[in-house]
């Protein structure tokens, strides 16, 4: 039975899997220890006990500050009595971009009276009143308590007078229902968003998530590799049983990448660059789709072709789709600019200097003008260069004032990677005259 | 025609859910007749008309459950069937006259010529006796809203779950304090003795002589201003004497929609829901004969509105002839009559008593605390040099009485957790599930009073006042080297360069020749935006004008000695900030 599965089978099989885990989010939580009791702890209380709490969880993007809430969430509702006792309310800040529209989707999601149909009536005035008075009229005992999670909390700050903060952070500190209001937000200085009357009834409870700053044994490179074993490793349980040898044969090939220096080379320069759980999965899951049933085993080539795609200018890359007239007029405002020192140029200027170039060298055509106004043109809409002061009708096109928005530095390596490029220009290009 | 819609509107709601599944055989059925009936004079389309025909068969088959169902459930129906029969034996299946009776119920496929057909005539009367019930359709519930009959009540346990305190009668020491230091308002407020006092005499004054009076009641917020005014209307002579009206303006939409509730408090009667007819029925009411009316607007500088005119308009209620009203406003600004109602001060009559609330002092804050964990007997948690620590903390910076109770709720917290600790050492922390069954249990083992360290206090307190996040820790594992360079760079540039305006590309050009010096791999422009905003989420710099990446600027946001001086510990850093020939 074992041995009818066929290499390929088991590798698009291994594939999706790890597909799979890499893209959907997780119910494992790795790390923040302390964070994750002091939150959970905190939900806790305010089911259990009744009480009132609010608290921001503040990190960079792509720290799991969602994935965090998610599993604290997920563990109190596996709790029998936790849909007796408690509402979940969630808030985006993205979707909810005002009051009104945050107000009605808090009554709808918290089934009130009104909400029939999944229909919310009446006004803002009357829903927040309406609200109001129903969480005013609930007690520690009775009433069941509220979770309030708002994503995206800073942007709920720019609502007009912070009507929604200010009243369910008043909740939470006077003696009515007990709620529980979570914040989670990318933005360091939150605090200095909120209005002084809304700071005040905030708890000042901040919870920080940085990336792995808990375990100060292991260097954070370290961490890193671990957590690329994990992810790339495949566990029994998670594949059938007709792929336990493959499974077997793909865990031991994991160990040795892991292993293998050019690998840890490539994950170090990604981890300087930026240490976000994210960026390492959306890395490992192109890494992971290069695999097929001719190609069965990942290697350290895979890897460095990636980091190479990965790390590449886009620039550059749009450089080289350039046609041979264009490129020439970007060296052209290479040395204007380079001369002038990062004065701002128009199209006469550049003009003036392909000519001069162009006259000296007589295998270069010469191409008319209105031709290279509008490879001029092009160019501008590919913000490559951008003008000054916006679009002003009354300047003729021609004296329009630009800036030339590369470094000479992207200039020469897309002239170096240019394929057929005629010798003048890259001559043109590396001479630092003319 | 009109009469018999709205006579047979709300059998119909009824039997919706019955004949709504077969809506799509009647009206092809209903559809097949007209047609039949037409084209039966014109043979000449004749596929067309056996089509009709087959499909009037099909609908008068899908018919049959219907009504086999509408006759065991209605009592009327039995009429109905019957007067079908009737007809059927007459006339035939041809006219199907099962269809109409059955759209005469159905609105929503009645149209006007099918409604003049319709004769069931014994059917009329019983349906009118029918609905003298009101449905409950959710326009009728917001109808009931706005008389508010019902009491809103927030959505309760359906488990009859008492609170914790009945169950456990020996609850922990720690769960009281928490208890205690929770929001809600306490009986006494110490420190606002004299405040409760000029409150008190001010609503007594006016009651007795039934004059009305503008009192302004500023303070920082948390200084229990709201508080000290609800404790005193509490107090029963005010609750008798006045119409007590206590509003919040941040609850509102808009500066205006303060006269609807105003008068929705006053169950004024309103002919026009519209400001103006608010306003008007407001100030008439006014005017005639009525009681003492306290208004008491909470965070009042919300009702800003252009030219003041809303607060004018409020302000100027109290010196109406016999207007008998009192109004209290409170807000946080100290002169907000001034500086947004200067013409208030014209007038003698209209000029607002004003009174103030300090922030706190450490001696109040201390006193507020104590008493409170007085109150519930377990003042030994806390030590005095803690709560010391604690109050002097607060009132230095804003005497806040908020603030000092979640600090305090939070030492409690952080003792609790790492007594739970001390007492189960073989318990892990890191498996929290084993650990939230029993953490109720771990006091009673061993009953000696518990306190809080002053340590303990001291973290809480870094933890809240300390800046957004301390550099030093960051500077460690957690922030990769890349940005750690960059914000050098930034540094650089900033400390020893000559020209301070900063743009991304020429940070860019200064940190590739740091690179280069230091043997590192420079990242390349995109890469190096990229690193700017992550950067960037760290509140550490911003980057302004995202258009063109390479010109926008950036700025630092921490104090540059505080980066600075936090970065002179690593080597690598020190050696990049002191090398100036990196600069252009």
């Amino acid at each position: 039975m074992e041995k009818t599965l066929s290499v390929g089978d088991g590798v698009v099989l291994c594939r999706n899997i790890i597909k799979k885990k890499l893209l959907l989010p997780e119910n494992v939580f790795r790390g923040h220890e302390k964070e994750r009791n002091h939150l959970s702890e905190l939900l806790r209380r305010t089911v259990e006990m009744g009480e009132s709490n609010s608290a921001l969880v503040i990190g960079p993007r792509g720290c799991g500050k969602t994935t965090l809430l998610n599993i604290v969430l997920n563990e109190l509702k596996n709790q029998k009595a936790f849909h007796k006792k408690a509402i979940v309310v969630e808030l985006n800040g993205l979707m909810h971009t005002d009051d009104r529209l945050a107000l009605k989707d808090a009554t709808r999601q918290m089934q009130l009276e009104t909400a029939v149909g999944d229909k919310v009536f009446g006004s803002f005035a009357e829903n927040l009143t309406f609200l109001l008075q129903c969480l005013k009229s609930g007690d520690k005992e009775k009433s069941k308590s509220i979770i309030f999670i708002l994503e995206e909390f800073d942007l709920f700050c720019n609502h007009h007078n912070q009507t929604l903060l200010y009243n369910l952070f008043n909740v939470a500190q006077s003696a009515q229902a007990p709620i529980c209001v979570v914040g989670l937000t990318c933005r360091f200085d939150v605090m200095e968003l909120l209005e002084k009357r809304v700071k005040s009834r905030f708890s000042h409870r901040q919870i920080f998530l940085f990336s792995d700053s808990g375990q100060k044994e292991q260097s954070s490179f370290e961490i890193r590799m671990a957590l690329l074993k994990s992810l790339l490793m495949l566990s029994e349980d998670e594949v059938c049983l007709a792929a336990a040898v493959f499974v077997h044969c793909w865990n031991s090939q994991v160990e040795d990448l892991c292993m293998e220096e050019s690998v840890r080379d490539v994950i170090r320069k990604m981890l300087n660059m930026d240490n976000s759980e994210r960026t390492l999965r959306s890395f490992l899951t192109v890494v992971v789709s290069r695999l097929s049933p001719t190609h069965p085993s990942l290697t350290p080539a895979d890897f460095l072709q990636v980091h190479k795609w990965w790390t590449r200018d886009a620039k550059v890359a749009m450089l080289e789709g350039l046609s041979v007239l264009e490129l020439c007029l970007v060296i052209a405002m290479k040395h204007q600019t380079e001369i002038y020192e990062g004065e701002p140029l128009n199209f006469e200027m550049v003009y003036r200097r392909y000519l001069k170039f162009s006259s000296q060298n007589l295998t270069v055509q010469n191409v008319e003008k209105p031709i290279i106004l509008k490879a001029f043109e092009h160019l501008k809409s590919l913000e490559l260069v951008m003008p000054i002061g916006g679009q002003s009708s009354h300047i003729l096109k021609e004296f329009q004032l630009h800036r030339f928005l590369l470094t000479s530095q992207q200039v020469t390596d897309a002239v170096k990677q240019y394929q057929g490029l005629p010798t003048e220009v890259s001559q043109w290009a590396a001479s630092s005259y003319q | 025609m009109a009469t018999i819609q709205t006579k047979i509107k709300f059998n119909v709601r009824k039997k919706r859910l019955i004949s709504s599944k077969l809506n799509n055989g009647k009206e092809n059925a209903n559809y097949g007749n007209k047609i039949s009936s037409a084209t039966s004079v014109c043979v000449g389309h004749g596929r067309k008309f056996y089509e009709n025909k087959c499909q009037s068969q099909h609908g008068a088959i899908l018919l049959r459950p219907c009504l086999l169902s509408g006759d065991s459930s209605d009592s009327d129906s039995d009429i109905e069937c019957l007067v079908i029969k009737q007809h059927e034996n007459k006339k035939g299946v041809k006219k199907a006259p099962c269809t109409r009776s059955l759209h005469a119920e159905n609105t929503e496929y009645k149209t006007a010529d099918e409604v003049e057909n319709a004769s069931s005539p014994p059917k009329r009367s019983k349906v009118v006796t029918e609905d003298c019930t009101p449905p409950r359709t959710p326009s009728h519930l917001i109808t009931r809203l706005h008389l508010s009959t019902p009491h809103d009540s927030a959505v309760t346990c359906t488990e009859k779950h008492l609170p914790p305190k009945q169950l456990f009668t020996s609850r922990s020491a720690f769960q009281e304090v928490r208890q205690a230091l929770q929001g809600c308002t306490p009986t006494s407020l110490p420190g606002r003795e004299e405040h409760l006092d000029k409150l008190h005499s001010f609503l007594q004054d006016h009651l007795t002589a039934g004059t009305s009076g503008t009192l302004y009641v500023s303070g920082p917020p948390g200084t229990g201003k709201t508080a000290c005014l609800s404790k005193v209307m509490e107090l029963s002579e005010f609750k008798i004497g006045y119409k007590i009206i206590s509003l919040n303006c941040t609850s509102m939409k808009s500066s205006r929609s303060v006269y609807a509730r105003i008068a929705q408090e006053l169950a004024l009667k309103v002919s026009k829901q519209t400001e103006k007819s608010y306003l008007a029925s407001i100030e008439r009411y006014m005017t005639s004969y009525h009681k003492m009316i306290l208004l008491v607007l909470d965070e009042i500088d919300q009702l800003d509105s252009r030219k003041q005119s809303v607060l004018y308009t409020i302000f100027e209620w109290p010196s109406a002839p016999n207007s008998k009203l009192v109004l209290i406003g409170i807000a946080n600004a100290l002169d907000l009559t001034d500086r947004i109602l200067p013409r208030l001060q014209a007038r003698l009559d209209l000029r607002p008593r004003l009174l103030h609330f300090a922030p706190y002092t450490k001696l109040e804050i201390i006193n507020i605390l104590t008493e409170r964990l007085k109150q519930c007997g377990v003042s030994a948690v806390f030590p005095s040099v803690a709560l010391e620590f604690l109050a002097g903390k607060v009132a230095s910076t804003c005497g806040d009485i908020r603030r000092a109770l979640d600090i305090g709720r939070r030492v409690i917290e952080l003792a609790e957790a790492q007594k739970l600790n001390q007492i189960m050492p073989l318990q892990p922390t890191v498996d929290h599930a084993a650990n939230t069954s029993s953490p109720r249990k771990s006091p009673q083992k061993n009953p000696d009073i518990k306190s809080v360290a002053l340590k303990q206090v001291m973290t809480v307190l870094n933890s809240v006042y300390g800046t957004s996040q301390s550099l030093v820790a960051d500077c460690d594992e957690s922030f990769p080297l890349q940005q750690k360079v960059l914000v050098s760079a930034l540094l650089l540039i900033l400390k020893k360069g000559h020209n301070k305006d900063v743009t991304v590309g020429k940070l860019h050009e200064v940190y590739c020749r740091i690179c280069k010096k230091k043997n590192m791999l420079a990242v390349d422009q995109a890469e190096f935006l990229s690193l700017c905003q992550l950067v960037e989420t760290r509140g550490i710099l911003r980057v302004q004008g995202r258009k063109e990446a390479r010109l926008s600027r950036v700025c630092l946001q921490w104090d540059e000695e505080e980066v600075s001086a936090a970065l002179k510990d690593k080597q690598l850093l020190a050696s990049i900030l002191n090398d100036t020939t990196c600069l252009p």
